[in-house]
């Protein structure tokens, strides 16, 4: 039964066409983010951070477009995934079938993950491949928050730890989604407390950076008390965590995801269905 | 005979307003069963109930002798039902509709499951139609697409809400032609709510009927119409004054 609800999901999220123009957008988006590239190289030697190559265009481009392009994406998936499903009536058609809705959210769950992940490899791939054919190709490469040059090995262990983050704040950044597109009458309410909780974010990480001004930014307590900006992990917490600088952006993800999938979970199978 | 629908002493309150009192009725294996009150009566409340949508304040419902609230999933194993309006997928066919909704039949395999939906489309008159994008239903097919999907299942019990609403002549005529051949070939039953009385007169064999949260009248259409002069309407109607 729970294969059928996971093939039931997978199929319906597919169904949606918003959902494929995002996995192209995402083509669009590599594209820009290697006209920005090829801009900045300009001006860049081969040793600066900003310079890109064909063995650090994965990480740049991402670090580029987390906060923006893929938030964005997630914001489409979870209100097509949720608010329209469970406030338009798709979903009371479903509930009224002798089927677990305990299972139902974790089969949408597991499939929402899936496609998340899913959107995450196909811009790896693309940068990929548009890095190994335009951008210059380099034996060894600067990675963020790390002094010096670094081969591919290390490249590819520093890759891994980033997209790994990466995709965690993606899922962190959905789990809050859900509980909005579940609990919103509207699709205006699910984007205006969207974008609102992004820019409390911002709000969040200035009034850290005054209060602790005295302290450099990748001191621990600061790192510590920006970790639970979503959008700080997104812009650096990531890199930090890939760099092996602290763990901590690692565990505020995973609290923050554990948190606001509780919530979403007790919200999507409240007994009182719409009510 | 078998209650296939057993409602206990159930009332709900919503934002402090009791919009169902301490109802209590059965409906029987083979019935054709007319809900039936003016709008805001709790017809809906009700059957959302009934299909575990939202739980009761107080009592209880069963369905085929299970409790719906307790053990919702095997109660409503052999329910289909339209709450509200049916809602697919507009930009995709009926047909790829109806083949995703048939992944929910538990232990149907897939082979199975696609030989159901082609014979709810074809026991629906949809058949024809079934490659065409949804957006371009009309109205009575959409709402015949949402009596295909009730049927998905096997049911032996279906619950409709206000089938009628939005249909022309023609589609209230075929739709309750539908209901009467599939009551008599599939033995199925019906709990269905309307304030188009006419419409529910051709067709039930029993009628209930509510007003504010609270059943007015219960009873077989013989034990109804005493003075034959009279139609339901103008009973219906003296039963709400």
């Amino acid at each position: 039964m729970f294969k059928s609800l996971i093939i039931y999901e997978f199929e319906k999220f597919w169904f949606k066409k918003i959902n494929i123009v995002c996995l192209i957008a995402i083509l669009i988006v590599n594209f820009l983010s290697l006209k920005f590239a090829l801009q900045s190289n300009k001006a860049a030697e081969m040793t600066d951070i900003v310079f890109s190559s064909s063995l650090n265009f994965h990480i740049t481009s991402l670090q580029e477009m987390l906060l923006t392009a893929f938030n964005a994406i997630i914001i489409t998936f979870c209100i097509l995934s949720f608010h329209e499903e469970y406030r338009k009536g798709n979903l009371r058609m479903t509930f009224m079938r002798g089927i677990s809705i305990r299972k139902l959210y974790i089969a949408k769950s597991l499939v929402m993950n899936l496609n998340i992940l899913l959107t995450i490899l196909i811009h790896l791939i693309i940068s990929l491949l548009i890095a190994l054919i335009i951008l210059p190709k380099t034996s060894s490469s600067p990675l963020y928050f790390k002094e010096g040059l670094y081969t591919i090995s290390d490249v590819v262990f520093f890759s891994i730890r980033y997209y790994f983050l990466a995709y965690l704040s993606l899922l962190t950044f959905g789990s809050i989604i859900e509980v909005l597109s579940i609990k919103c009458k509207s699709v205006a309410g699910v984007l205006g407390l969207s974008l609102g909780f992004v820019f409390l974010n911002f709000i969040y990480i200035s009034y850290v950076s005054f209060l602790l001004k005295d302290y450099p930014i990748s001191d621990p307590m600061v790192l510590k008390y920006n970790s639970i900006s979503l959008v700080f992990v997104q812009a650096k917490g990531a890199a930090y965590f890939a760099a092996g600088f602290t763990d901590v952006f690692l565990y505020s993800m995973i609290i923050i995801y554990l948190i606001f999938k509780s919530l979403s979970y007790l919200a999507f199978t409240n007994k009182n269905y719409l009510e | 005979m078998k209650s296939m629908i057993e409602v206990q002493n159930v009332s709900k309150t919503l934002n402090k307003r009791k919009v169902i009192q301490n109802m209590t009725f059965n409906v029987m294996k083979g019935d054709i069963c007319g809900f039936i009150g003016p709008n805001g009566a709790g017809k809906t409340t009700l059957m959302k109930m009934a299909t575990g949508l939202i739980k009761p304040s107080e009592g209880e419902i069963f369905i085929n002798g299970i409790n719906v609230q307790r053990d919702r999933e095997k109660a409503l194993f052999e329910v289909g039902a339209i709450i509200e309006v049916p809602v697919f997928f507009e930009y995709i066919t009926g047909r790829k509709n109806l083949r995703n909704l048939a992944r929910l039949n538990i232990g149907m395999d897939r082979k199975e499951q696609l030989k159901k939906v082609e014979e709810v489309l074809e026991l629906v008159g949809l058949k024809d139609r079934g490659n065409d994008l949804v957006k371009n239903y009309s109205l009575g097919m959409k709402q015949r697409l949402g009596i295909a999907q009730s049927l998905l299942n096997n049911p032996s019990i279906v619950i409709l809400d206000e089938p009628s609403n939005g249909l022309d002549p023609i589609g209230m005529k075929e739709l309750r032609e539908l209901i009467l051949s599939l009551a008599k070939e599939f033995d199925i039953t019906f709990f269905i709510s309307s304030h188009l009385l006419d419409e529910l007169q051709k067709i039930c064999n029993k009628y209930i009927f509510i007003k504010e949260g609270c059943i007015k009248w219960i009873g077989d259409v013989n034990s109804l119409v005493i003075d034959k002069e009279k139609d339901l309407e103008e009973v219906f109607l003296d039963f709400m004054e």
